[in-house]
């Protein structure tokens, strides 16, 4: 009744060399998934090291995890992740998007380049990695999708530009989107909004407005990567079967809804 | 899963805590998911909590009571923290629905939906929280309904009843955090309860639900237990004041 189900599943992580990717990476391997585990930082996706034991390092014959290097808003190279992922292990059958990045930039300030970057590596990318998974998914007709929005799509953004809030707010509509048209299909996906957490990507933020944040929090504290990691993995997990087309908030309460 | 803090059966181990409406459907299914999870459950039902709790087994005790009366939640919660030692989640459960055209909706019926859905969950809460702010804090799961945030037709109270467990969830958290509480809603689509059985054998409603639902079909029980497993566990602990829908997709389809 409790079993998460992820066992021997073929598990697509993005974003996978730190923050909220990697700690999604870890939880997964300890579930023994298999693991495909993609960043756009080649050195610092080859010093992961996931734990081993027990159906750990990615998989339950004690498969070594596929580490692909990839900028995920272009086509081409989305195309290729997914390929070498069914190459080397036949199927896809959970994709948990965490891959993004963060601007801070004040309204005037955001040029076209900014704008047309931060809308691709994270709206662009989750399309064109749901529009890509669902294609594999469909034909065994149990898949999972996570893909990552943000605190930013509720507020608009406090700190984050305009184009992050953008994009997070997009990832909400394209989630429910896709859940209209994979849901027939056995293909579920749901989309979390993380507040403020820490990891190398928020380390844009000056200590003010960390600390900022940490008054502002009903829970008084900051959020670590393990705690939007173990949401990802429940939404990916047999547990939240009927869980669909929904937006899970993770914020200590910042924004309730 | 040890997303969720270890391993599936442990994730709630040593914890106690009470499933209001335990006897049958959800709250039954919760029930039995928190005990698998490692949990001591109180069951708290009007009727056959006692068999409820025989027949789920570990220390699972039965306790007869009604939400709606505050002297004898504040009584029964009290024997709850004695027996297990401990107070550490509630899980507002019980729950009535009655279908009635508005025009007609008699008084009576929305106050006793309002008093049983809504106060309950007010009266349950209030309790709960005295006893965990003694042992520094818990969790308290609300159960609301997709009926809480769109209309369905002919349910007036239900929907006003669940709309107000939303802000009831909300209130709770803005006003206790910080103090070792953590508060949280699921709000179900359909699932195939007593309490809905009549829709599985109506064919027009069979239709409309498939269609309505992108997954293509109604819950189980066991599909809001593990939700509810996991909004208690240590996997959750920075979703907070949240509604986690779980009804395979009716909101994104039908729209807030």
């Amino acid at each position: 009744m409790l079993e998460s189900g992820l066992g021997g599943k073929t598990c697509l992580v993005t974003g996978a060399a730190n923050g909220i990717g990697r700690a999604t990476a870890e939880l997964l391997a300890g579930e023994g998934a298999r693991l495909a585990l993609c960043d756009n930082a080649a050195d610092a996706l080859a010093a992961v090291e996931l734990p081993l034991g027990e159906g750990g390092d990615g998989g339950e014959g004690g498969e070594k995890p596929l580490k692909t290097v990839a900028d995920l808003s272009k086509r081409a190279e989305v195309e290729r992740v997914l390929a070498e992922t069914t190459a080397r292990f036949g199927t896809l059958d959970v994709l948990i998007h965490c891959a993004g990045i963060y601007r801070v930039s004040e309204l005037p300030a955001v040029t076209d380049d900014e704008w047309e970057q931060v809308i691709d590596v994270n709206l662009r990318s989750s399309f064109l990695l749901a529009q890509g998974a669902v294609e594999l998914m469909r034909g065994h007709g149990d898949g999972r999708i996570v893909l990552f929005g943000s605190f930013a799509a509720r507020t608009g953004g406090l700190r984050a530009s305009a184009p992050y809030a953008a994009s997070k707010a997009g990832v909400e509509g394209l989630t429910r989107h896709v859940a209209h048209y994979a849901g027939p299909l056995g293909v579920r996906v749901n989309c979390v909004h993380p507040g403020f957490t820490v990891t190398p990507m928020t380390e844009i933020l000056g200590d003010q407005a960390r600390a900022e944040a940490i008054e502002r929090s009903p829970l008084r504290r900051h959020c670590g990567p393990a705690e939007q990691a173990s949401v990802a993995v429940f939404l990916a997990s047999d547990l939240a079967a009927f869980v669909h087309g929904a937006t899970l908030d993770v914020n200590g309460g910042m924004y309730m809804a | 899963m040890s997303g969720m803090g270890g391993a599936a059966e442990q994730t709630l181990a040593g914890r106690a805590g009470v499933v209001t409406g335990g006897s049958r459907g959800l709250g039954r299914s919760i029930a039995e998911a928190f005990v698998a999870a490692g949990a001591r459950v109180a069951v708290l039902d009007l009727d056959g909590a006692e068999q409820a709790a025989e027949e789920i087994g570990g220390e699972t005790f039965g306790l007869a009571g009604d939400v709606t009366d505050a002297a004898a939640v504040e009584a029964a919660f009290a024997q709850v923290a004695e027996r297990f030692g401990r107070f550490d989640f509630l899980v507002n459960n019980a729950g009535t629905r009655v279908q009635a055209p508005f025009e007609s909706h008699p008084l009576d019926v929305w106050r006793r939906t309002i008093d049983v859905n809504l106060t309950g969950s007010f009266i349950c809460a209030q309790a709960a929280i005295a006893l965990m702010l003694e042992r520094g804090g818990g969790q308290i799961v609300n159960l609301a309904s997709i009926a809480g945030a769109i209309a369905l037709k002919e349910r007036a109270a239900y929907n006003a009843s669940k709309g107000g467990v939303i802000a009831l969830t909300q209130s709770i958290a803005a006003e206790l955090s910080g103090r070792g509480i953590r508060c949280n809603a699921i709000a179900p689509g359909i699932i195939e309860t007593p309490l809905s059985a009549a829709y599985f054998r109506d064919e027009r409603m069979v239709g409309a639900i498939t269609a309505n639902t992108p997954l293509g079909r109604w819950g189980q029980p066991h599909e809001i237990a593990g939700p509810a497993v996991f909004l208690c566990s240590p996997a959750a602990e920075f979703v907070h004041g949240h509604t986690l829908f779980v009804d395979g997709g009716w909101m994104a389809f039908k729209g807030y």
